[in-house]
């Protein structure tokens, strides 16, 4: 090439190099900037949130101190921000959100791993190819519509059959949750079943084991730790889950370990009172003190979901 | 040659925004936003459309939320009109007159609020104190009170709600000691009258409360009769269907209150003063009873005379 070293054609390349670094560095900043806001978010919260340890104090969202008409003083659990005797546990509001997403995350985990199952190893590779992106869609209702659903015909039907004292209760709650989490297990469980290598279902079936027994005892224990990363996902997305619950648990912020009277849960508690308040005051600070603890609590079970994944992939690349 | 067509294309379209800019400014009306109680948020939709109609150039947006979103909007000035359904607390004032505002209160209609049960509940009249046990979770099944043999489900209103503050104040507080009374734990918090009007027609075990206009004339509600004390006669705050306005109006019914509008400082002149003038009119308050609350004008005496 004699015009390699011509001075024209070096201009255009560095030109072309200008470009190219400004290009890098413009998608550079992009990804460092979903780093700074989840970082300037945590900030913001802390920051909201602090003012509040100085002034109810940490111990006022487990229990306050309170006497009743007779003189006599004791414990309660309970949530009432706006009360001229201010009480603010979380408590109940914590047991109302753990009342909601265990339940959906057990029946989640039943359905989801079922269908996780047949979509990996027993479906035809046709028939996967239009169940899984309906299972993804699925995943995609918007939850107002999720829970509306869930109110207009669970709740009654519900209710017809077994007469529960709150027609809106926790159990119908999880049972909308479980249905947006449902997706999440399954589609997981199926890629973790799917990257299980072919060889060991052959050793398998060498050995004599039927197909059922090959996936209840060689894809799934090999699949375990993909498994429960998506069990921890879903039950993330759980206690995260705002709209179903604000919608159809009835919003009662009872203490009570009855699957099957009203609850209200932390992210609901949020989105009800969040409007309202007047801000700085302590019950501002209290909704931002929930924020925190749901924001620390979905962080970690995402952080637990990462590392087993992590996990799951070098094992995964050792065999292979 | 290219170039120079882009560059006029773009100029252009840039021409073109600043133009619709300008335009939309020079039309732009004046805005009234009022926000607050969802009790009034019909009426007050109801006062907007008919005053907008008369005067074109005005524009008025209307939200609820709550009392307490009325007060928040008050004191952060995020709107000229808040609706509140109960009078300001005494902190409120102060946290205002912090934030150098000062709430101008506006009585606009009289309100009452009734307690409501499922159809299928056979009790009619509840007394005072009855309704207070109920309310607090210390009178838990309907057999207490005369009724069938099933346990009480509570719904009430969010803490931010003024009918919540209202009803608290009115029934739960022991007005002989300083002892605060809250609402039972299992009281099942809905978003809006109109939505527990509808869960207490879905539970025959339901007891509710609410304005009384967005309960009356319905089939699938019953709105119970309140004693004061056992001499006194029970009094509803409906009959035959309608409201009972005489009751309401004088007093005799215990849980009638005003509904209130705030503005920051007393309206003197332009739209806000004219727009709250209306309310206050004939026409404005024929509107309210048109809407099923409580005029502050007597219309009855009116035609009598």
């Amino acid at each position: 090439m004699s015009s390699s070293n011509s001075p024209y054609k070096k201009l255009v390349s560095k030109r072309i190099e200008i470009k190219e670094s400004l290009i890098r560095f413009f998608f550079m900043i992009n990804g460092y900037v979903a780093v700074l806001f989840l970082l300037l978010i945590f900030i913001f919260l802390l920051q909201e949130a602090f003012s509040v340890i100085i002034e109810p104090g940490v111990e006022d969202f487990v229990y306050s101190e309170r006497t009743d008409a007779s003189g006599e003083s004791s414990k309660v659990y309970e949530w009432y921000p706006t009360s001229d005797d201010p009480r603010y546990s979380l408590v109940p509001l914590i047991m109302g959100s753990l009342l909601t997403a265990l339940p959906a995350t057990i029946i989640a985990t039943f359905f989801g791993i079922i269908l996780g199952i047949y979509l990996a190893e027993i479906a035809s590779n046709r028939l996967r190819e239009i169940l899984k992106p309906a299972v993804e869609l699925f995943a995609g209702i918007p939850t107002v519509v999720m829970g509306f659903f869930i109110i207009a015909v669970g709740a009654t039907l519900f209710q017809d059959f077994f007469g529960f004292l709150n027609r809106l209760n926790a159990f119908v709650a999880s049972l909308g949750l479980s249905l947006i989490i449902i997706p999440i297990i399954a589609s997981l469980s199926e890629e973790a079943m799917r990257s299980v290598p072919i060889q060991r279902r052959m050793a398998s079936y060498a050995l004599g084991a039927t197909k059922w027994q090959t996936i209840i005892k060689v894809v799934i224990p090999s699949a375990l730790s993909g498994i429960s990363a998506g069990i921890i996902l879903g039950f993330g997305r759980a206690i995260g889950e705002t709209m179903i619950v604000l919608m159809a648990t009835g919003n009662a912020a009872e203490l009570t370990f009855d699957i099957f009277r009203s609850v209200r849960t932390m992210t609901a508690t949020i989105a009800a009172e969040m409007g309202e308040v007047s801000q700085q005051s302590s019950h501002y600070y209290a909704l931002f003190f929930i924020g925190v603890v749901l924001f620390v609590v979905t962080f970690l079970l995402n952080l637990i979901a990462a590392l087993v994944l992590r996990r799951m992939n070098k094992k995964a690349g050792n065999y292979s | 040659m290219k170039r120079f067509h882009k560059l006029l294309i773009y100029s252009v379209f840039i021409v073109l925004t600043f133009v619709s800019c300008q335009k939309r400014q020079n039309r732009a009306k004046e805005v009234i936003s009022i926000k607050g109680s969802d009790t009034m948020v019909n009426l007050t939709q109801k006062w907007a459309e008919t005053y907008m109609k008369k005067f074109n150039d005005l524009s008025i947006h209307v939200t609820g939320g709550g009392s307490g979103t009325g007060v928040a909007a008050l004191l952060n000035g995020t709107a000229s009109i808040a609706n509140i359904s109960r009078e300001l607390k005494e902190r409120e004032y102060k946290n205002a007159h912090e934030r150098g505002i000062e709430p101008y209160q506006i009585k606009v209609a009289l309100d009452g609020i009734a307690i409501i049960v499922n159809p299928e509940n056979n009790i009619d009249t509840l007394l005072v104190e009855q309704v207070r046990d109920i309310f607090s979770g210390k009178i838990r099944y309907w057999s207490e009170v005369g009724g069938a043999e099933e346990r009480i489900v509570l719904y009430g209103r969010e803490n931010s709600s003024g009918t919540y503050e209202y009803f608290k104040n009115i029934i739960l507080d022991d007005k002989d000691s300083d002892y605060s009374i809250d609402f039972a734990t299992s009281t099942q918090v809905l978003q809006g009258t109109s939505a527990l009007g509808e869960a207490v027609a879905l539970d025959k075990r339901g007891i509710g409360y609410g304005g009384v206009g967005y309960f009356v004339g319905r089939k699938d509600l019953k709105i119970i009769h309140i004693k004061e004390g056992d001499s006194k006669l029970a009094v509803s705050p409906t009959h035959d269907g309608e409201l009972n306005y005489e009751i309401i109006r004088n007093g005799e019914y215990p849980l009638a209150r005003y509904l209130y509008c705030f503005t920051n400082g007393e309206p003197k002149e332009g739209a806000l003063k004219d727009y709250i003038d209306f309310i206050l009119s004939a026409e404005g308050q024929s509107i309210v009873e048109q809407m099923e609350y409580i005029p502050l004008i007597d219309f009855s005496k009116d035609e009598q005379q």
